[in-house]
């Protein structure tokens, strides 16, 4: 046995009248029917030429029928239905981003986690979640159509799967990451907050009051609340890293006290629900922070302390409290333009008092008919005599000695 | 894991993976699946299971020749070494060869476990450097595959037009071949052919239909049978000729086990050109060098403690199972390799033996027929119908460089030309040249 480069032209046996020579070794063997240095056989030969046509035909013709054959739907799957089998298999699975997207700008890829929408569990790797990495150049198509999911995002996604000990799959392609979002419905604080599992992985819009609010960097945590709803609990906001690093968008500037409307995800952290909005664009400023006349919280303090509504007010300071006979320096009396006749408490923390003012602010906090832009949240002090109300600054950065420094908590 | 216990597991691997490879045309990658699925019922812990696939892994590498060299069912790696050993096989050198491949691999495991202890220094590094770049160096080597085809022999003919034919046949076959071949991979990575839960062997029909079905074909046709062999006391090489072989293999298995994409064939190849080879002999020990550290190189890199490399088939199949961490599992592999070898290759010399003792008996007709079949069940068990399709169709396009004398190199771009398009991000667009996608 021999594999030999062939030319047609040795395909035939030599004949010259006298004996044959072997088509396969090349030696002279008369009139044997089988070569008997290599064993071939003359007589019965396939023609190459007929096997060169055939084996044309069927490559040429098999590449063009693969090409048709292998451009159909990839199959549908569950996360429970992954096997080691599957490795490199190209899918299809629908259900909910669990993380929103992240983007490494070193490597450019983007990075989320997913259930499936039946939220079925592998066994045999121990999980309900995959992990979805999308690579440039696909992920710089994606962040420039604004094409990311976040978190409670209904997403469908193709790509191929990659089984080891942990289950991921690969985008390949922009159009395979498809984002599913509804119409937004309409919500109150309190309609949310009384069935909220009902609302997850769905599309909201929701309206209300930062009341917390913490810039970690790579995301924004905030808390929203509604100072007409009944309740008083507190909505989170976490606005990712993809949106903070302005790749969905600029985010508009805002703090505590701002009234905003935000349209975005319900999904569950911690057994708590949360929002997340889509991109920079959903979230709007209602109502930027904005100076109160002292009157008006004056007329309003029962809603006010209730609600414990941040409030920005421009006061002169008239006095200090006094306990025993010595001045209190940190609670400190104040009134406005709008409230001749009364004043408002203004209490500095003690911490904020010792700790985080230097003594150039306590001067002048000390100091009798200076003006000064607070930022505070009002809300009732109970003593023995009974509940007060007052303005509760609880950080320096609340203390206007720089206008920059009164937003963003 | 004490040393012992690993150590034993890596032997008893040996031994299952040479039985299992002395088969024509098995890959270990199609076997292995079917231990990591009953380890759990025979007892076999996942941080044992690991070193009896690494057992199997030393057992296939120096085992696996012997399909290539008696029964001429080459696979992707040892297709390059058909023609010579075949050679020696019709000169009843058969023994001779499989000595040869042998020593190759001993070689190669030598050069393998002397450099373990840097690899923990240098290959982390190294990868770093080079991961952001390997599209273009897949790249390089498919330039690499398509031209160095020149210079070619001019052609001869009594018209310009029959002397333009005859010296670009070659040529135009060749760069056929190549481009059916590449178009045939990006179908079968990037489109949805195979059954789902087939993916992990979705190229395993093409690979049979192109180096090992066109092979067997063409036995059938040239209806000889192998002539009495000899046994071999000595081989056909000097020491020079072992060292230069085995370096230049080592060299081309290692950047074949680091870069993925490639196979050990295709690494010896360039090792081969860089250092200047030219014996058959050596060409031999490296292709036994290059297809050891290939295959045992790329699995034993998951191995390196602290870093996740996770290598070639068989170690992203175990990956699913355990990757080890220690040191200890570390060097116990290391001992693991330096013992398998031996044992590898004594099993090897025995096998030999016995297959130069009666292949002249057998028929190469009735042989090929079995082998055919044996890789078309295993094709359609593994893949189904869909399997056998893609497998006739790789067939056909592996005979055409055997047809028309082109290299049979050209076939590997159905794995080199969409992972060249898919590292650099370029799938995409080839996809809407093609009209696949809007």
């Amino acid at each position: 046995m021999v594999i030999l480069s062939f030319n047609f032209q040795q395909n035939q046996t030599q004949n010259n009248g006298t004996g044959r020579y072997c088509p396969s070794c090349g030696r002279y063997i008369g009139h044997y029917d089988i070569c008997p240095y290599c064993g071939a056989r003359v007589k019965t030969r396939v023609s190459l030429k007929a096997l060169a046509i055939l084996a044309l035909i069927i490559a040429v013709s098999g590449t063009v029928a693969l090409y048709y054959a292998a451009n159909v739907e990839p199959p549908k799957i569950n996360i429970e239905d992954i096997t080691p089998e599957m490795n490199y298999a190209r899918v299809r699975i629908t259900g909910y981003a669990v993380s929103s997207a992240s983007y490494d700008e070193a490597t450019g890829r983007i990075y989320f986690r997913m259930v499936d929408e039946e939220m079925t569990y592998n066994e045999e790797f121990g999980t309900n979640v995959i992990s979805v990495y999308i690579y440039h150049p696909t992920s710089r198509d994606l962040l420039e159509e604004g094409k990311i999911p976040v978190t409670g995002d209904k997403v469908e996604v193709v790509g191929t799967l990659k089984v080891r000990d942990y289950i991921s799959l690969t985008i390949n392609y922009p159009e395979d990451l498809v984002i599913k979002r509804e119409k937004p419905v309409d919500v109150t604080l309190d309609d949310l907050m009384a069935d909220w599992e009902s609302y997850l992985g769905k599309s909201v819009r929701i309206t209300g009051w930062i009341t917390r609010y913490s810039d970690k960097g790579t995301m924004l945590l905030a808390g929203i609340r509604d100072y007409y709803a009944e309740t008083s609990e507190e909505l989170s906001l976490y606005i990712p890293g993809i949106i903070v690093g302005g790749w969905l968008g600029e985010l508009e500037k805002m703090g505590l006290g701002y009234k905003v409307e935000i349209v975005g995800n319900i999904w569950e952290y911690r057994g708590e629900p949360e929002l997340i909005p889509w991109n920079a664009t959903s979230i709007s400023i209602v109502e930027p922070l904005k100076i109160t006349p002292l009157s008006e919280i004056w007329a309003n303090q029962e809603f006010y302390g209730n609600n414990n509504v941040y409030v920005l007010v421009n006061a002169t300071i008239l006095g200090h409290y006094k306990s025993g006979g010595t001045e209190v320096p940190n609670i400190i009396y104040i009134n406005d333009e709008s409230l001749q006749d009364y004043s408002l408490t203004l209490y500095i923390t003690s911490y904020v008092w010792y700790y985080e003012l230097n003594d150039t602010q306590r001067e002048f906090l000390n100091t009798i008919n200076e003006w000064i832009l607070v930022f505070g949240q009002c809300t009732y002090y109970y003593s023995d005599t009974g509940k007060e109300f007052e303005i509760k600054v609880s950080s320096s950065t609340w203390l206007y000695f720089n206008v920059s420094s009164m937003v963003g908590g | 894991m004490d040393v012992l216990t690993g150590i034993g597991f890596v032997l008893f691997g040996v031994l299952v993976g040479a039985l299992v490879s002395a088969l024509p045309s098995v890959h270990i990658y199609n076997i292995a699946p079917i231990f990591i699925l009953m380890a759990p019922i025979w007892g076999i812990p996942s941080d044992a299971l690991i070193f009896f696939l690494l057992g199997n892994v030393i057992g296939f590498a120096v085992i696996n020749s012997i399909s290539t060299i008696y029964f001429s069912a080459p696979d992707d790696t040892t297709f390059v070494v058909l023609m010579p050993t075949q050679t020696m096989l019709i000169n009843g050198r058969a023994f001779e060869a499989a000595l040869l491949m042998g020593a190759g691999s001993l070689v190669g495991a030598l050069f393998l476990i002397a450099i373990s202890p840097f690899l923990l220094i240098i290959l982390p590094s190294f990868l770093d450097v080079i991961t952001f770049h390997l599209h273009w160096i897949l790249a390089f080597f498919l330039f690499y595959i398509l031209f160095s085809e020149f210079p070619k022999d001019i052609g001869t003919g009594k018209s310009p037009w029959q002397r333009f034919k005859a010296g670009w046949r070659n040529l135009a076959a060749g760069y056929l071949t190549f481009t059916l071949s590449a178009l045939f991979g990006f179908f079968i990575m990037n489109g949805n052919l195979m059954p789902v839960d087939a993916a992990y062997f979705g190229m395993l029909p093409a690979f049979i239909g192109l180096f090992a079905i066109s092979s067997l074909i063409m036995n059938i046709l040239s209806r000889t049978r192998a002539p009495p062999q000899k046994i071999q006391k000595s081989v056909d090489a000097t020491k020079l000729d072992i060292v230069k072989g085995g370096v230049a293999g080592f060299s081309g298995g290692l950047f074949a086990a680091i870069i993925p994409a490639l196979t050990g064939g295709m690494g010896s190849i360039i090792a081969g050109q860089a250092t200047g080879q030219r014996e058959e002999a050596q060409f031999i020990v490296s292709i036994g060098a290059s297809r050891f550290v290939y295959y045992v190189g790329a699995f034993f890199l998951m191995f390196l403690p602290g870093f996740r490399v996770v290598r070639g088939g068989l170690a992203n199949l175990a990956a699913t199972v355990y990757i080890p961490q220690r040191y200890t599992e570390f060097y116990i592999a290391v001992g693991g390799i330096a013992l398998g070898s031996v044992l590898a290759f004594g099993i090897l010399l025995v096998f030999a033996f016995v297959l130069s003792r009666y292949i002249h008996l057998v028929s190469y007709d009735y042989l090929s027929i079995a082998i055919i079949v044996l890789l078309s069940i295993i094709v359609y068990w593994t893949t189904g119908p869909i399997g056998l399709l893609v497998m006739v169709i790789g067939t056909a396009i592996g005979l055409i460089p055997l047809i028309f004398g082109s290299r049979r190199l050209h076939c590997m771009a159905v794995i080199l030309f969409p992972l060249i398009l898919n590292m650099a991000g370029l799938s995409d667009d080839f996809a809407r040249l093609i009209g696949w996608r809007a």
